[in-house]
């Protein structure tokens, strides 16, 4: 038995909403692509934090740790704290108190050759080594393709006999001696050695053999190698944008203070380090090559710097040790004042040799350099007239005087150094500046290197992991107490940036941002155990002090036994805080990495953000849905003359270009002819001439099409395209405002459109809404409509019924346009007031869309053209909001539009069902 | 001004119109109209362009854009000939899509640095004066349009194939009555139209330049179709037509760049689109002339065995 099934009509409904689901679904998918392979809020935040635990571990100088340790279990070293609070000063012995100095001593040395060594060499020592090797290899490797290359000419010189004294073996001796510093080439060499050099012919093929299987054994052995070391060094390399950015301020605003404090050796050594910080990222540059053009300068000036900075520096030693020899004179004492000479003479041979060994620098301090080579004679004269210590004695005043003498030429020498550098420095700093800018640019071009970079990302956090973990096993002893005080204050701060920016997205992690307060804690622990250490290092060898600590112990009954048993477990509990810090940065790392793991998680509460947002920011008063109105307002105009033209199968796709010239009329009007007396009256003048310029550039369209029969779909297309260079010509010609930017000036005020109370939205929305009964009236109830339908249906028919085709295609594409054009001149009193180069909203093309989707109905162009405008304002929203890029919301209309087209076809049957 | 300059980078401009503007000759002259060119551009630049940059393989990327760009093609060959959907909007919509779906995809993309393909010379050909260096001495992407003009010039107005397409898209009706699939040859058509035309940005992207911009097409597929109705749907005027652009297009670079003549450079942006506009008039004035052109009568009109008339 058959059994039918009919859908009801109504049931068509269904089909476009099922298919703007699917679109929107679609649409959820591409933000949840988009925002999974583009996770920077989080990325950003792990890099900051990352850096500086990385800074932390990088910089600990182990070796001063290990003795600070060593001592510490050895017991000795408990002498050296005193308890806190300040109410005894140190009674240790001087013995410990020299050991603690020289602890720290050590420690800021190791710190500063730590600092000093290149930062790539520092980090990625094995990697660093094997390039050098390989490089040096490469060397001997060219250096033996080229032995050989002279070797196998003179074969074939001699076979040709056009040379008798070509020395074959020379050349294979230089062959061999080259490949064997490589070493890896053992079977080449032996080959190369079973040559048989008086046999000419044999030697010729034989070399030839080596020759050419040479660039094999090279590329089999060293490309691959060295690429393995490039890849480690490049993939290990991290860079954000904000460190960038950072680096960028913090460099520019230490070189400009150490300017006008008049060079200021430690300002510029801040500055140096920063540079040294960047030239971090020099070893990136396999992943950006691009930056190194800009970063070569900075490099450079780095080099620059540190050399003005050493040599002022040595020449500052070189005047105190010849302070400290007048101070000895003047005391009488002789002894060590021949030494103190020969080491300032050392001083200022270094200051010039250092000098002459950069070329920039040799050119600069060419002055400096001749004064300090005679600066340095003198010095060695002085050295020669010294004599025995008792002669000296004898000669004290004459040594005196010419001591100071130098001293001050010392002096002297310094400042001019100081002043030279000064000079060029001013030049440095603009090069620098630059550069960065350069760089900065290049950062903003490329957004696209952030992607790059999530790819590292879980690299180095496993280098990250593996490094503290390092740390850990290796005690606590690695801390230099106040630089970690530093490191950890800031980690502290990037912590909690980091868990407010990820709070959002993962309210799991939000209870987590109560241990970023315990790490406020830790920091404040560390200051203590700072400033608690660094009071003790003051040198302090008064007995007295040392007596009446003693008395104080004695009068408290206190065994100093007992004493150094309570400082050891003050300064322990403090280290194994410390430890406890370590062991917490760490699992707290861990807990972020598998946190990161989870962007997906992270994408998918986006895309629900991103519906949120696109459905109800726009509708809500308070919020979008003003700005959803003046949106729907121009797309109504537009949608409304569409559908009269549509309905006639006429194609104008010319709304856009019928919206200018209403854009630009009603400018014109107000900017130019009625300026003089702007008055209110004149408002509805412009808007309905600037309709007419609108029917009047669809006309010429309708007028192609009726009698040219030229196809409105091209000349409304090209007219489009004439508008808009048009506008763009006016803007940056005649038009332009007396400012910088090519835009027109704003029109007077009593042309603005009124608004609705104190919201943006104007009446423009209201003239549109009365224009749509106007189109519902000629469309339905004139004569004139039934006209349009009867030629979109049937030309033909139409044309024997009496119509009048050319007539009402000229006159139905002009008053379309008067639409188009109207919205633009509404748009502008009402909401641009000016125009600006650009100008492009495609309000035209979307009313394309607007009229089309309405099924040019009248009353559901309103609503769609709000829903649309709705739309568009969500779009916007999101844009902001999940930093999306326009072409995600373009690419929606698109598949939006798509399953909206194809559901019409299920309008045009009914759907029924039949089973059997 | 260099003469053999000027006309070797109208070539270079020309071209990729000229693969766009045949490959929608060969869908419009089947009845279908296509208007998503730009879109389809968009995703034949981008496809070639990331292939190129993660293979360094230059005809593979040509290849896939050509792929790509059928495929893409295929969205609006099943909206205009299976559903019957209208074809203007369905144009807009892929224009949408394409542009939308390239800039998503594109964004790690841009400004990155890729292979291209690289000038060859003829032997022999290239010594003739000023013509030589011009004409013969280009990628060999312009070359491929030279022998795809003259290849399709022949196909649709000499061979047997050809004459059904034309029939398919003046009398679809007629057509299928003599046993033509029409359904299938306009499928056919669009998507080799939408291939060639995907190809005339993977040119963008391959050949002119080396890198991927978002919207790097520029307004070129809205003058392909332009140029189809200033071709007269045929392939040898559409070379014309989309070379004499490129002469347009270079010359305004070159006088704005000489600064020798003072003219606005918006106004000479204007002049492509006033010279299509104001040759569709000169052409459709003279009688004749109308009478030769003429679209494809069923051009955008859907067929429907159902609907005959």
């Amino acid at each position: 038995m058959e059994k039918r099934l009919d859908i009801p009509k109504w049931a068509g409904a269904v089909v476009p909403i099922i298919s703007v689901v699917i679109a929107l679904l679609i649409m959820g998918i591409v933000i949840y692509f988009y925002m999974y392979s583009k996770p920077s809020y989080l990325k950003r935040a792990v890099f900051g934090a990352f850096n500086e635990y990385r800074s932390i571990i990088y910089r600990i100088p182990e070796k001063s740790w290990d003795r600070f340790e060593k001592m510490l279990k050895a017991g000795r070293l408990k002498s050296a704290i005193a308890i806190p609070k300040g109410k005894l000063s140190s009674n240790v012995s001087s013995f410990a108190i020299s050991r603690l100095e020289e602890v720290f001593r050590s420690t800021e040395e190791s710190y500063k050759f730590v600092r000093d060594t290149s930062e790539t060499v520092k980090s990625f020592p094995k990697e660093f080594k094997e390039l050098q090797e390989l490089y040096e290899n490469i060397g001997y490797i060219i250096k033996a393709y080229s032995a050989l290359n002279r070797t196998i000419n003179n074969a074939k010189s001699i076979m040709n006999n056009e040379c008798n004294d070509c020395d074959l073996k020379e050349g294979m001796d230089s062959f061999v001696e080259n490949l064997s510093k490589v070493g890896a080439l053992g079977d080449l060499i032996s080959d190369a050695k079973s040559i048989d050099l008086s046999d000419v012919e044999g030697t010729l093929k034989g070399l030839e053999k080596i020759k050419l299987e040479f660039p094999k054994e090279v590329k089999k052995i060293f490309l691959e190698k060295m690429a393995k070391s490039v890849k480690t060094i490049s993939h290990r390399c991290p860079i954000s944008r904000s460190s960038w950015e950072d680096l960028l301020t913090d460099y520019k605003k230490n070189v400009d203070d150490a300017i006008s404090s008049g060079f200021n050796p430690f300002l510029f050594e801040k500055a140096s380090v920063i540079l040294d910080n960047i030239s971090v990222y020099y070893c990136f540059a396999p992943v950006v090559r691009i930056w190194n053009n800009s970063l070569e300068p900075l490099y450079d000036l780095h080099k620059k710097v540190s050399t003005v900075e050493q040599v002022y520096s040595q020449l500052s030693s070189a005047s105190r040790s010849l302070q400290g020899v007048l101070k000895s004179l003047e005391k009488g004492r002789t002894f060590f004042v021949k030494d103190t000479v020969y080491s300032t003479a050392r001083y200022v041979k270094n200051s010039y040799k250092r000098l002459e060994l950069d070329a920039f620098t040799a050119s600069v301090f060419s002055k400096r350099i001749k004064s300090l080579k005679s600066l340095y004679q003198e010095l060695e004269d002085l050295y020669k007239g010294l004599g025995t210590p008792s002669e000296m004695k004898k000669n004290v005043e004459r040594i005196s005087s010419e001591v100071k003498q130098l001293s001050g030429k010392i002096e002297k020498e310094k400042n001019a150094l100081s002043e030279d550098f000064l000079k060029t420095a001013e030049g440095y700093s603009k090069d620098a500046i630059d550069s960065f800018a350069k760089v900065q640019n290049e950062l903003f071009q490329r957004g696209s290197i952030e992607a790059d970079l999530s790819k590292y990302l879980g690299l180095l956090m496993d280098t990250y992991t593996y490094k503290l973990e390092e740390a850990l096993r290796s005690g606590i002893g690695r801390l230099k107490l106040s630089m970690a005080y530093s490191q950890l204050k800031d980690v502290s701060k990037d912590l909690t940036m980091f868990l407010r920016n990820i709070a959002d997205y993962c309210p799991s992690l939000s209870d987590k941002m109560k241990l970023s307060l315990d790490y406020e804690t830790y920091v404040f622990d560390m200051e203590a155990l700072r400033i608690h250490t660094s009071q003790q290092i003051v040198f302090d060898s008064d007995k007295t002090k040392m007596e009446m600590e003693e008395a104080f112990l004695k009068e408290k009954k206190i065994t100093k036994e007992k004493y150094m048993e309570v400082l050891g477990k003050t300064l322990d509990g403090h280290l194994q805080r410390v430890g406890a810090i370590l062991n917490d940065l760490e699992s707290e790392l861990r807990d972020l990495t598998k946190k990161f793991g989870q962007v997906s998680k992270v994408s998918w509460i986006a895309v629900g953000k991103a519906f949120k947002q696109l459905s109800t920011w726009p509708f809500i008063p308070s919020q979008g849905l003003p700005d959803t109105i003046n949106y729907m307002t121009p797309l109504l105009f537009t949608g409304l003359g569409l559908i009269l033209v549509f309905q006639m199968k006429l194609w104008n796709i010319g709304a856009e270009g019928q919206f200018y010239l209403g854009v630009m009329t009603a400018l014109w009007l107000s900017l130019f002819v009625f300026d003089k007396h702007p008055s209110v009256a004149e408002v509805p003048v412009i808007l309905f001439v600037g309709g007419l310029a609108g029917a009047a550039w669809a006309a010429i369209a309708g007028a192609l099409k009726a009698f040219l029969n030229i196809d409105e779909i091209v000349s409304t297309l090209m007219l489009n395209y004439i508008a808009f260079h048009w506008m763009e010509y006016l803007v940056y010609g005649p038009w332009k405002a007396p400012t910088n930017f090519p835009e027109t000036n704003e029109i007077p005020r009593q042309f603005f459109l009124p608004t609705f109370g104190t919201s943006r939205v104007h009446i423009g929305v209201i003239i549109a809404m009365s224009l749509t009964i106007i189109v519902y009236l000629l469309m339905r109830k004139t004569w004139w409509g039934f006209d349009l339908r009867a030629i979109g249906d049937n030309p033909n028919a139409a044309r024997y019924s009496g119509i009048d085709i050319a007539k009402n295609v000229v006159l139905a594409m002009a008053v379309s346009g008067f639409f188009a054009g109207l919205g633009g001149a509404t748009q502008i009193l009402g909401f641009e007031h000016k125009l600006y180069h650009g100008y492009a909203p495609g309000y035209g093309y979307t009313g394309i869309i607007i009229a089309w989707l309405a099924r040019l109905d009248p009353w559901a162009t309103i609503l769609v053209s709000f829903l649309f405008g709705g739309f568009l304002v969500g779009g916007d929203q999101i844009q902001l909001v999940l930093k999306l890029p326009k072409a995600v919301v373009v690419a929606i209309e698109g598949v939006i539009l798509f399953s909206l087209i194809a559901s019409e076809v299920l309008f045009k049957y009914r759907i029924r069902v039949v089973r059997k | 001004m260099n003469v053999e300059g000027l006309l070797s980078a109208s070539i270079r401009y020309g071209t990729p119109l000229l693969f766009a503007t045949v490959g929608e000759i060969i869908t419009e002259r089947s009845g279908v109209l296509n208007l998503g060119l730009e879109g389809l551009m968009l995703m034949g630049a981008f496809t070639g362009f990331v292939t190129a940059y993660s293979t360094g393989n230059l005809w593979l990327a040509f290849t896939l854009s050509l792929v790509v760009g059928a495929l893409f093609a295929l969205i609006h060959a099943f909206m205009s000939i299976t559903l019957r959907v209208n074809q203007v909007v369905s144009g807009l919509a892929l224009t949408m899509l394409g542009s939308g779906l390239s800039g998503i995809l594109g964004r790690a993309y841009v400004g990155r640095p890729a292979v291209m393909f690289q000038p060859v010379a003829i032997p022999g050909l290239e010594k003739i004066p000023v013509i030589g260096p011009a004409f013969f001495k280009q990628d060999p992407l312009v070359y491929v349009g030279y022998v795809l003009t003259f290849f399709l010039a022949w196909f649709i107005f000499k061979t047997k194939a050809g004459l059904t397409l034309r029939a398919v898209g003046e009398e679809p009706a007629a057509a299928d009555a003599r046993g033509v699939n029409v359904f299938w040859v306009r499928y056919l058509a669009t998507l080799v139209g939408g291939a060639l035309t995907a190809a005339g940005g993977a040119y963008l992207s391959l050949a002119a330049t080396s890198m991927w911009m978002e919207n790097m097409s520029a307004g070129r597929g809205w003058i392909a179709i332009a140029l189809v109705i200033f071709a007269a749907w045929d392939p040898l005027k559409a070379m014309l037509g989309s070379y004499l652009f490129g002469f347009i297009m270079s010359l305004q670079f070159r006088l704005q760049a000489t600064g020798e003549v003072h003219v606005s450079a918006n106004l000479l942006l204007m002049l492509p689109y006033l010279v299509t506009l104001v040759s569709m008039v000169l052409f459709s004035i003279n009688e004749s002339f109308r009478k030769r052109i003429g679209a494809p009568s069923a051009l955008g009109v859907p067929y429907s065995r159902e609907e005959k008339t």
